[in-house]
């Protein structure tokens, strides 16, 4: 690996070799994809933070006490939803950064997480709902076009805002949209989720929480994080490669939820640009998931280029058009070509309008 | 502790045991509060809702003896008017009630209703 | 502290101007180092006019990084660390729009420290915090002081280590808008003032440079003494009188950036200052009586 930030994302320790003008770059690419207290957390786990420059040192305590804030603010949501949910007689999932927050993951530490994420069954959804509409969850004020959007195509009520607080919670009953090609089963996601840390949510199964991922990365989400989001799978392997059962049961796991396909590009992708250790088998069986050869050639240069941030100065036409790619690809992934038209025109438009004259 | 007031707490809070069904007031868990008093004005800071309060003395004396010891709202009544003279029974528990409810809406007490198994 | 550095004045226009255009120029400001990419002449011009007592930092690494771009049709763009964070601007306005630039990247990027919402001045090796509601004249009181022979800490930003309470100077320009520009421009002999831009989103604004013995102190931190509110009246004498604890913690805790990601050190921080502070509402009516009022607080005289 030759990308600086992706060496010492994958080794910590080589943090301290770095001069004061290669930390400038660094710092500049790790602001630019939210990655800075990553990069504090790693290097406190390496035992090296003390031996870094002071000057780097101040930075990193800058990002650190913004994440401790982030994360304080989530166990703290999911105080308030757990009293909101107390009386629905569900199982309620958390998903996403609270889930790994909740889980206490290594790689949560050092995540700026902003949002709530719950998976509930859905017929208990509208219950939920109200649950958190009478303790003070708005839904955020969205034009008719959105509000349809989002509770017709997309596998989420609108987001519900909390009146005083302005924090969010996304409420799914899916993990995709029912428009998607790719169907997991929520039931089978729920009934193999366990109990969480944080009282009385539940988390998913490893194996879940992390073909979850790939799909938010691989098929669905809008890649502003995306290099963010492939720290987040890298981490997740990392700590569940502890779980004897983990790894034996993620290739049929995989298929048993339609997630093969974003399984595989989050194995190829980690192990090729973060170094995550894989099991042999494990690659070989998910070779099945593989995409045809045209398509998996074009990933294989569009994933990078859109993963990594520039280290300096615009956004090439290359990694712009990556992005952009990806962005249309992701979007196709979920809506009927003709809607995903209409819907792109749309975003478009209102860009435009934002922007003003 | 032993202190007397810890003492004379534990023998109201025998003689105000909650009634069945009765809501209890206790700090939320994970809730650790920061006091700081200037005057006639006291500030707290909640380290786990990040927010910070400021009380007159009243809502402080209520605060006070729920992060003592949990409490129904009759027992709050009881302690405060035991320790203070503040006018009359009703009016004290119609003012006890608004606090409280504001307490619950702010994250600095949960009402709860006690198992009726648990001691 | 008496060894010579190379600031920003000692370079010549052209090295300036090059550099600028080029890899960039690090300055140094209290404990910032911004690198600046400025391909602009009129901001090399106002960056060596207002900047020229400034060390310039050559050690490569920079805690904030800000890149200015011509583009089309007059319009200019602000870049942090090289990417897009803000709308286009009118070229006209481009040096308030730098010195926000620059403000925006200390309340981003700067949560080591507590940050509050403050004009800061020095005297007799203490502190003197000037916060509360816009429009009261913090940044003309703070320009006024400095005249008046007060070192300069900041007109925008407290700087305050949480754990020791210690407050650090920047120095950087003072932004002055509208009728205080000439007032100051009257009342201070030698003040230095940049180009006025018109037409910002707070009216016509311009800068004056910070005296050079601030510039060269602006490594030395100082305790909070006084946390000042004022309030301009239409007349009437300049009056201290003291807030109440309570009272100016709530006022101080509204005033910060970033108050509420600190948590606990943040509450204890702000409660530290509030007990190690005289805590005072300043009414004025005349900048220079204002001056006095506080001259005389400082040297111990009646309120």
């Amino acid at each position: 690996m030759t990308d600086p930030l992706l060496a010492v994302l994958a080794r910590a320790e080589t943090l301290v070799e770095l001069d004061l003008p290669a930390w400038d770059a660094l710092l500049r690419r790790a602001r630019r994809t939210n990655l800075v207290a990553r990069l504090d957390a790693l290097a406190r786990d390496a035992g090296v933070f003390e031996r870094l420059p002071e000057r780097v040192r101040a930075n990193l305590v800058g990002a650190r006490v913004l994440a401790a804030d982030h994360r304080r603010m989530i166990r703290w949501e999911m105080n308030r939803i757990a009293r909101a949910l107390a009386g629905l007689d569900a199982p309620v999932v958390l998903l996403k950064g609270a889930a790994y927050v909740a889980a206490g993951l290594p790689f949560a530490d050092g995540r700026l997480v902003s949002d709530v994420d719950i998976l509930v069954p859905r017929e208990r959804i509208a219950e939920a709902e109200r649950a958190l509409r009478r303790h003070g969850w708005e839904h955020a004020k969205l034009d008719p076009y959105d509000q349809r959007y989002y509770r017709r195509w997309m596998h989420e009520l609108p987001p519900l805002r909390h009146g005083e607080r302005e924090t969010v919670v996304d409420v799914h009953h899916t993990i995709l949209p029912p428009t998607s090609r790719l169907k997991p089963d929520p039931a089978a996601l729920i009934a193999a989720s366990r109990p969480a840390p944080v009282a009385p949510f539940r988390l998913l199964a490893p194996a879940d929480m992390l073909l979850h991922a790939a799909a938010h990365l691989f098929h669905d989400g809008d890649l502003a994080f995306a290099l963010r989001d492939l720290v987040d799978l890298d981490g997740m392997m990392r700590a569940f490669d502890r779980d004897p059962a983990f790894w034996p049961g993620l290739i049929a796991r995989a298929r048993r939820l339609d997630l093969g396909r974003p399984l595989y590009y989050a194995l190829r992708h980690a192990r090729r640009l973060l170094a995550t250790p894989v099991p042999a088998a494990v690659v070989a069986g998910a070779e099945a998931f593989a995409p045809p050869p045209p398509l998996g050639a074009l990933m294989d240069r569009l994933i990078p280029a859109a993963l990594l941030p520039e280290s300096h100065a615009r956004e090439t036409r290359g990694r712009a058009a990556a992005r952009l790619l990806l962005y249309t690809r992701s979007h196709w992934l979920r809506m009927p070509p003709g809607l995903l038209a209409a819907h792109l025109a749309r975003k478009a438009a209102m860009r435009h309008a934002a922007r003003g004259a | 502790m032993t202190d007397r007031r810890e003492r004379d707490s534990d023998g109201e809070a025998r003689r105000g045991a909650p009634r069945p069904g009765e809501t209890v007031w206790r700090r939320p868990d994970g809730v650790r509060l920061s006091w700081k008093v200037f005057d006639d004005e006291i500030v707290v800071f909640n380290a786990f809702s990040g927010q910070t309060h400021l009380l007159d003395g009243f809502s402080a004396l209520v605060l006070e003896e729920i992060e003592h010891a949990p409490a129904s709202r009759d027992a709050l009544a009881a302690r405060l008017a035991g320790r203070f003279d503040l006018g009359d029974a009703a009016a004290l528990a119609e003012r006890l009630d608004a606090v409280l409810a504001e307490f619950d809406r702010q994250g600095l007490a949960d009402p709860t209703v006690p198992n009726p198994a648990a001691p | 502290m008496t060894e010579a550095r190379a600031t920003v004045g000692a370079l010549s226009r052209e090295t300036l101007a090059r550099r600028l255009a080029g890899d960039g120029i690090a300055v140094r400001t209290g404990p910032f180092v911004t690198r600046l990419r400025l391909p602009l002449d009129e901001l090399a011009a106002s960056l060596r006019l207002l900047y020229a007592d400034f060390p310039v930092d050559s050690s490569g690494f920079a805690d904030f990084d800000v890149t200015a771009r011509r583009l089309g049709r007059g319009k200019i763009e602000f870049l942090i660390d090289g990417e897009r964070r803000f709308a286009p601007v009118a070229r006209g306005i481009a040096l308030p729009m730098l010195e926000w630039a620059i403000n925006w990247c200390l309340y981003t990027f700067s949560h080591q420290y507590l940050l509050i919402h403050a004009a800061v001045v020095e005297r007799k090796g203490r502190a003197l915090v000037m916060t509360g509601r816009p429009g009261a004249g913090k940044s003309t009181l703070c320009a006024a002081l400095v005249g008046r022979g007060w070192r300069l800490f900041s007109d925008e930003f407290a700087v305050i280590s949480p754990d020791d309470g210690r407050l650090w100077p920047i120095a950087r320009p003072i932004a002055l808008k509208n009728d205080s520009i000439e007032r100051i421009r009257r009342l201070v002999a030698g003040a230095v003032l940049g180009p006025t831009s018109d037409d910002t989103h707070k009216g016509r604004v311009a800068h004056m440079r910070a005296p050079a013995a601030s510039v060269r102190r602006a490594d030395e931190p100082a305790r909070a003494g006084w946390i000042v509110f004022p309030n301009r009246a239409d007349d009437g004498v300049a009056a201290l009188a003291p807030v109440p604890g309570g009272r100016a913690f709530f006022r101080l805790a509204d005033n910060a950036f970033n108050y509420h990601f600190h948590g606990a050190a943040g509450f204890e921080a702000v409660c530290r200052m509030i007990d190690a502070c005289d805590c005072l509402d300043l009414g004025y009516a005349d900048l220079e009586d204002a001056v006095a009022a506080l001259d005389r607080l400082v040297d111990g005289e009646a309120r």
